[in-house]
């Protein structure tokens, strides 16, 4: 259930309200939960990777070395499934704001999963064939 | 004598300065500044999530390239050619750009996650998106300050 059932519209001056219970509070408390643990994860990884390193320093030499540390790999899965899982569920809190012919709002919803599921795959798979001591291939 | 509880801003008739314009669509501006900050926070997590999935797949090509340690020795690899893109200049301001939508993204979260752990602190919701907007033009003046750098001191600075 979105907050902008007919009849209680959201006016958002920014937050939703805590649903009262069954999935969409699980959702909800996965939302903040999530969300402060990717505040440390990503901005930590926004710090190392954008600021401390300048963009000429990152060639694949060095992405490759990082992942010699399993230490970043682990890192990084745990800020793939977390963001990912944390973006997807935010879309979908807005497509049910937003689009309210029945059909679309199915469409777009299961298009949004679907895409997603595919990148978490994807990145799921580079993290975990990626060379692991130099040399390898 | 218990306050009554506040209410959350989700909840109840917001007031208005003047009428809706579009009465029958659901979350418009009305005009506050918890508003802006609220479709702020969807439109940077949705171009968060976007930017996510051109990351991963710009990931792919290490994979792929991982094949040729040679052309990784010499720096010519596929994935060393599509990072080139990401040297521009262009690409500088834009990266600047994704980390203030990811700062601001997370300091409006966290400011609604510790808001609902206190809910009599939606009294003074003003004062904490003012917060909020002071800590993200604080960190992003330095942020920027240190990213955009080497476009103005090409040969390292001081």
């Amino acid at each position: 259930m979105s907050t902008s059932t007919p009849g209680s519209p959201s006016y958002g001056y920014g937050s939703r309200a805590r649903p009262s219970g069954g999935y969409e509070l699980g959702w909800w408390i996965f939302m903040r939960v999530s969300g402060v643990l990717l505040l440390f994860l990503a901005l930590g990884h926004l710090y190392l990777m954008h600021v401390a390193v300048d963009i000429e320093q990152v060639t694949a030499e060095f992405a490759l070395a990082r992942m010699f540390n399993p230490f970043w790999r682990i890192y990084d899965l745990s800020m793939l499934f977390l963001a990912l899982i944390h973006g997807v569920n935010g879309v979908r809190v807005i497509l049910e704001d937003y689009v309210q012919h029945k059909g679309w709002l199915v469409t777009l919803k299961y298009t949004t999963y679907t895409v997603a599921a595919f990148f978490l795959l994807l990145g799921t798979y580079v993290l975990l064939t990626l060379p692991t001591v130099p040399g390898a291939r | 004598m218990n306050d009554p509880p506040v209410p959350h801003p989700s909840q109840g008739e917001p007031r208005l300065r003047r009428a809706p314009r579009f009465p029958q669509v659901t979350s418009v501006y009305v005009g506050r500044e918890g508003q802006w900050s609220y479709i702020l926070h969807r439109l940077t997590g949705v171009g968060v999530l976007l930017f996510l999935f051109v990351h991963i797949f710009e990931t792919f090509l290490l994979t792929y390239s991982a094949q040729d340690p040679a052309a990784v020795a010499a720096g010519t690899s596929l994935y060393d050619q599509a990072l080139e893109v990401y040297k521009t200049p262009y690409f500088r301001v834009a990266e600047v750009a994704l980390v203030g939508a990811v700062v601001y993204h997370s300091f409006h979260g966290l400011r609604i996650t510790i808001q609902d752990m206190w809910p009599n602190s939606w009294k003074y919701q003003k004062l904490a998106v003012r917060t909020q907007w002071a800590a993200f033009l604080i960190i992003m003046a330095i942020a920027a300050f240190f990213m955009l750098r080497p476009l103005f001191m090409p040969h390292g600075g001081a």
